[in-house]
């Protein structure tokens, strides 16, 4: 396993300019946000929750060996 | 009897039968928004003999909506949505009552009119208004069934269903105005808030009737593109209790002014220091601007996005390269645009960041797509 699988939804893939992206692999959800933070900048402006093994996860999580992440963003319309 | 042979087919269904039909027959439940999502969920419940229907909305019929609006026709054009859809219901179903709520839901009167219903349904297309909304049923003790869509995407979940979590346990609070598009800047095809709706429609009918397992806990995210269901767990959070009525729900977009309207104070921008916050301008402060030399136009839409600007000279960078491509822009003004205004205030926040003076056309394209397309001499 030498790389993470990001899903991204909504708006989100306007600022990755794709469905998902792949990142080197980090060890828990901070790194991770910090590296997708230096990689797409525009991320830090938006609101967002990190799912781990469809969990979502509020505080800084180990990202073990299979891990699917995804990243989800509120939606408003109707 | 003539009315048991009409929900035949489901009260044959094993699990649910003719109880769970007295069970509908009995259920009153309020559906807040008669849009992409309204329309399925109230459809759907009164075919399903639901006792009691609730209607709310405040606006009413538009072209743009009869792509995804199934209740509505070309007739109905300018006529209140809440009106329309509960004579087609009357229609399908007489034996439904309805009820109609035309005003727009607020502070004041959100619990009044929700107060005499089992479920509530979130059918709405803004984020104060399911602020609102979650905060009412929590104050209540109502259950919620939720759903919003964007693109080719739905999200779908039940809050507070016998003390289990709510929307500010996903999204403690609201996004800014602007952070998140609507259907109006991000589009949505028709088919996908049928879908969603429906899908809400059937929660309301799990929840009333006992059967199955609602999205309790839960938050179920459609992608129509890849056919994809994805669902995460959440932890509700132990958050402290606020007194409904004590948060604000006011959407924090800055009051449009004549002239160039600041973000923040009034200050001129032409003064401004660098990283002075982005500026958002009308036509006549856009017009203005451009008339200046040194100021770069970005068109931060993707690039099949259409019109084409061809009034003036611009740059096309999606907003996912921008931050590259802002690299090259060393000094001088900047101006974005997008289809709404939206991307291109995102966009000049984060030229804004790099010290740029940063301005984003209010409104977009769509506000002004003449001025934008027409070739000036």
């Amino acid at each position: 396993m030498d790389g993470l699988t990001i899903q991204v939804f909504g708006q989100l893939t306007d600022i990755i300019g794709a469905a998902s992206c792949a990142v080197e692999r980090v060890d828990d959800t901070e790194s991770l946000k910090t590296l997708l933070f230096a990689k797409y900048p525009l991320l830090k402006q938006k609101k967002f929750m990190v799912a781990v093994n469809n969990r979502i996860v509020k505080e800084n999580t180990p990202i073990g060996e299979v891990a699917n992440i995804a990243l989800l963003p509120p939606f408003s319309g109707g | 009897m003539e009315k048991q042979s009409r929900y035949h087919r489901q009260e044959i269904l094993k699990g649910f039968g003719q109880h769970g039909q007295q069970l509908l027959s009995k259920a009153k439940v309020l559906v807040i928004g008669a849009g992409g999502l309204g329309c399925p969920v109230l459809q759907y419940l009164a075919a399903a003999g639901m006792g009691s229907l609730g209607i709310a909305d405040d606006d009413v019929v538009d072209l743009t909506n009869l792509h995804r609006q199934m209740l509505f026709d070309e007739s109905d054009f300018e006529k209140g949505k809440a009106e329309m859809a509960a004579r087609k219901l009357k229609a399908m179903n007489a034996g439904v009552t309805l009820r109609i709520h035309a005003g727009r839901v607020n502070k004041e009167n959100a619990r009044g009119m929700m107060q005499d219903y089992d479920v509530v349904v979130d059918c709405t297309d803004n984020f104060p208004s399911r602020y609102l909304i979650n905060d009412a049923c929590v104050s209540l003790g109502l259950p919620l069934v939720w759903a919003a869509v964007s693109g080719f995407e739905g999200q779908v979940a039940v809050f507070n269903w016998k003390g289990s979590g709510n929307y500010r346990d996903l999204f403690p609070e609201m996004p800014a105005a602007g952070e998140v598009a609507g259907c109006s800047e991000a589009g949505v095809l028709g088919v996908l808030p049928g879908i969603i709706g429906t899908m809400q429609a059937m929660e309301v009918i799990k929840l009333v009737t006992g059967i199955g397992t609602p999205l309790v806990n839960q938050l179920l995210t459609y992608r129509a593109l890849d056919n994809q269901f994805l669902i995460v767990r959440y932890q509700p959070a132990k958050t402290a209790h606020v007194e409904f009525g004590n948060r604000s729900y006011e959407d924090v977009c800055a009051p449009a002014t004549d002239g160039m309207a600041a973000g923040s104070a009034n200050v001129d921008p032409a003064d401004s220091p660098a990283f002075a916050p982005p500026t958002q301008l009308d036509w006549g402060g856009f017009a203005q601007l451009m008339q200046e030399d040194g100021v770069t136009l970005i068109d931060v839409r993707d690039l099949h996005e259409q019109p084409e600007i061809r009034a003036y000279k611009h740059l096309r960078v999606p907003l996912y390269e921008l931050d590259e491509a802002l690299a090259e822009i060393r000094h001088g003004k900047v101006i974005f645009v997008c289809q709404t205004g939206m991307r291109s205030m995102q966009a000049s926040m984060l030229a804004a960041d790099k010290g740029l003076q940063a301005f984003s056309v209010r409104g977009g394209i769509q506000s002004f797509e003449d001025r934008f397309e027409t070739l000036v001499s």
